[in-house]
């Protein structure tokens, strides 16, 4: 909302008749108040005007750091701190190919909730990486330098053709993203879509190819990734399925 | 050394130091006995301490086996910088006297003769919700009785071992006879039941959701189930003037008023809205429609079987395994309840199941209740949410995105992205309030659920079905296994009701039409529109 006392005040007199009337309470501990383009002091004065905090930039909101710049490594750390708990755990245990089971289905599954909404850095997927090699050579020691019996890049590619198939993260992640994409394009009913298409298109039917459009969430490499696979990009069914680099499994085949 | 970065108050500390001391566990093959009550145990006692967790206990995993109630306790620091320990053990996890029914009972040859002689066998009450609980009662009675007739696993195993023993010694010195054969058959099917029921027992104390088929591992359950009887079992609890309560009468006391105080009072004035203006009714005719018996029947398989019991005992696999029996009295209860002839309240009770929502819980606030229902409520409860769910995308608004079906979390959240860099970009002076709810589910008021559907054009039976298991409701709070009085609901949807998320969501969208309506009505400006 903008940053306006007055308005503030009206907001919190229609919390407080809400919350009279359900017996639902704002719990102003909790929540914060959060400042795009204000001076220090405003921001200040208006969280006490509102009675909550100030917070910064980068928040959590439904478990992912949300802000105006693009997520630092420093905001994956939950993520990171979570898979090095998984490593010490049972890989020990098991065979080669219980742990490429393990691989697969564990250690590339625990990014997939940041991988829908945002594009996980490069340094971040090098330490996930650095788990998952761990994980497969070494038993999930990750002070014993194990043996390495291939190069990591090759074995990510079809099990079919005789490599072990290991899900690329970073194809992953852009094949997610790409429903997002997929929904701009082709209009779908969805406030946000409605959204950019107000504010950005609203005098021309075909969506022109903005980097801006999809910036939030990796918009450039998002695009650059369907421009090399498909010349011209004003496309209308899915393009998802489209997709001619087959990454709808995660899996690079070319 | 700590194991994880949450074990200090500040950060720092050496991280190659750690993973050596995370591997040495892992290599010894160690397991931690977590100590509830506090989250550090030693300061540097300065004006801005220091606190780590530096003091640890930890058992091996056949100490876990065979003394599998192994529980640390703090004490206060009296004069060193580390915190005391109590530690105390035994060997077996303790049951407690309220009736749960066992998987492998099910598998007894008895079994349904049991079950089919006392179900029949009570008197006929016109109240379909009494009679039904009044036939879970005998039944309860009855296995209870029957359950005194089955002898200790470990000591029938062992006894099955040495008969076995004797066999295999016998046949070194002479052939076996006929008989004998037959009896070492005998014996050795006997103990493959016994193990797959020991096997049963213990997997149903614990919740794995990641072993789907065929584990036979007995002792990998066992240790599960110790781990999560440990991490649930709540030792001490601190109340609001933060005295360290360790007594049971007075941990359940304090948890009583708190839940009391939460649930079981109404504030509930009047609505200061004009209702009929703001909301929009729509046609929903088809939710008073009656309910089929395929409905009926489809309901029942879809609830899973093996999810935590209700006051009554019972879960989904005996509802399964007697359907025979049971089925009519199960569906006059809905056929009754939909006809608004019957009063639920002798069987929508629940006990509260505390869940801690963080690794080292010390308050009531710090746990979540989690509502177990009966089975034959959640049936009801889960008629109704799969219909209000079928017509509940017309209902909210475009931006309300939990629990709904058919809404993504991540369009949700690619909204807020898209958002936050267009009023980044409008250079103007944006505050963004992100706001919570203080114990939102526990605290809505029943009636303006009720006064929303009213004015969504809801139909009247549908809204009487809903009055009727939010009125009737009653809970009571589970300590250790030890449930308390019960107190009736006055107020707030119970978690864990099938229904709870979408009734919340239909009275919360009111804020969102509040608000819009301010900003129709020019108090309220949009932050990317011109005009400010």
């Amino acid at each position: 909302m903008p940053a306006n006392a007055r308005q503030l005040f009206t907001l919190k007199g229609l919390l407080r008749s809400f919350s009279n009337s359900t017996g639902l309470n704002v719990n102003f501990e909790k929540s914060f108040l959060v400042p795009i383009n204000v001076s220090n002091e405003k921001s200040l004065h208006l969280a006490r005007t509102f009675g909550c905090k100030v917070g910064t930039m980068p928040f959590t909101y439904l478990g992912l750091p949300l802000g105006t710049m693009r997520p630092t490594v420093q905001e994956f750390s939950p993520l990171i701190s979570k898979m090095e708990k998984r490593l010490s755990g049972v890989s020990k245990f098991l065979s080669y190919h219980g742990r490429l089971t393990l691989v697969n289905s564990v250690f590339s599954a625990l990014p997939t909730y940041y991988m829908c909404s945002i594009i996980i850095p490069p340094a971040v997927i090098q330490q996930i990486d650095r788990f998952r090699k761990h994980c497969l050579w070494s038993k999930g020691d990750i002070h014993r330098r194990g043996t390495c019996l291939a190069a990591w890049e090759p074995m990510c590619r079809k099990k079919e053709e005789g490599w072990l198939g290991i899900i690329n993260i970073h194809n992953q992640n852009v094949a997610l993203l790409m429903k997002f994409l997929d929904k701009l394009y082709n209009h779908a009913n969805i406030p946000w879509v409605n959204l950019t298409w107000n504010k950005l298109y609203h005098n021309s039917n075909i969506p022109p190819l903005q980097k801006t459009s999809l910036a939030p969430f990796g918009g450039r490499t998002l695009l650059n990734s369907s421009a090399n696979s498909e010349p011209s990009p004003s496309v209308t069914p899915t393009l998802a399925a489209q997709c001619p680099f087959g990454m709808i499994h995660g899996r690079m085949i070319c | 050394m700590y194991r994880s970065s949450d074990d200090r108050n500040k950060h720092g500390g050496d991280i190659g130091d750690k993973n050596l001391f995370n591997n040495l566990i892992s290599d010894l093959e160690l397991l931690e006995i977590p100590f509830s009550g506090r989250t550090y145990t030693w300061s540097n006692m300065q004006l801005n301490p220091l606190l780590v967790k530096l003091d640890r206990v930890f058992c091996s995993a056949n100490w876990n086996l065979s003394y599998p109630d192994t529980t640390v306790q703090t004490l206060s620091r009296p004069i060193s910088d580390h915190t005391h320990f109590v530690l105390s053990f035994g060997s077996t996890i303790p049951k407690t006297g309220v009736f749960r029914f066992e998987n492998y009972w099910a598998d007894h040859s008895d079994f349904l003769n049991i079950v089919d002689l006392h179900w029949n066998s009570t008197a006929y009450f016109a109240n379909a919700a009494q009679n039904l609980s009044a036939k879970f009662k005998q039944v309860r009675k009855g296995l209870k009785q029957w359950r005194k007739s089955f002898l200790n696993f470990n000591r029938v195993l062992h006894n099955c071992d040495w008969v076995l023993l004797l066999l295999d010694g016998l046949e070194e010195q002479r052939p076996l006879s006929v008989r004998e054969g037959s009896l070492r058959s005998l014996v050795k099917l006997h103990i493959a039941h016994l193990l797959k029921a020991k096997r049963n027992y213990w997997k149903q104390r614990n919740t794995i959701r990641w072993v789907k088929l065929g584990d036979e591992n007995t002792s990998f359950f066992q240790a599960s189930a110790s781990i999560c009887h440990r991490r649930n079992h709540i030792a001490s609890l601190t109340d609001t003037d933060g005295t360290i309560i360790t007594n049971h009468d007075q941990k359940a006391g304090l948890l009583w008023t708190a839940f009391k105080n939460r649930m079981g009072l109404s504030d509930y004035s009047a609505i200061s809205y004009d209702l009929p203006s703001l909301l929009v009714e729509e046609e929903l005719g088809f939710l008073a429609s009656d309910f089929s018996e395929e409905e009926f029947l489809l309901v029942i398989k879809s609830i899973p079987s093996d999810h935590a019991r209700g006051p009554d005992g019972f879960n989904g696999k005996f509802i399964k395994k007697c359907w025979q029996i049971i089925k009519t009295d199960f569906l006059r209860l809905f056929i009754d309840f939909f006809a608004n002839c019957t009063d639920l309240t002798s069987i929508n009770s629940s006990y509260i199941a505390l869940v801690p929502k963080k690794p080292n819980p010390e308050t009531v606030d710090d746990f979540r209740p989690i509502s177990l229902l009966n089975y034959s409520v959640k049936c009801i409860m889960k008629l109704l949410s799969t219909r209000l769910q079928s017509v509940i995308l017309r209902l909210v608004h475009a931006n309300q995105y939990g629990f709904i079906k058919g809404r993504t979390i991540q369009d949700c959240l690619a909204w807020a992205f898209q958002f936050l860099h267009f009023c980044h970009h409008s250079k103007k002076e944006i505050i963004i309030l992100k706001l919570d709810f203080e114990k939102a589910f526990d605290k809505i008021e029943h009636q303006v659920i009720l006064e929303v559907m009213k004015y969504k054009g809801f139909p009247t039976s549908w809204i009487k079905w809903t009055e009727a298991v939010l009125k009737s409701g009653n809970s009571s709070v589970l300590l250790n296994g030890l449930p308390s009085k019960p107190f009736s609901y006055r107020r707030g949807v119970r978690q864990g009701d099938p229904l709870s998320p979408l009734l919340f969501v239909l009275a919360a969208d009111l804020l969102q039409t509040i608000v819009n309506k301010a900003w129709q009505i020019g108090l309220l400006k949009h932050p990317l529109s011109d005009d400010f």
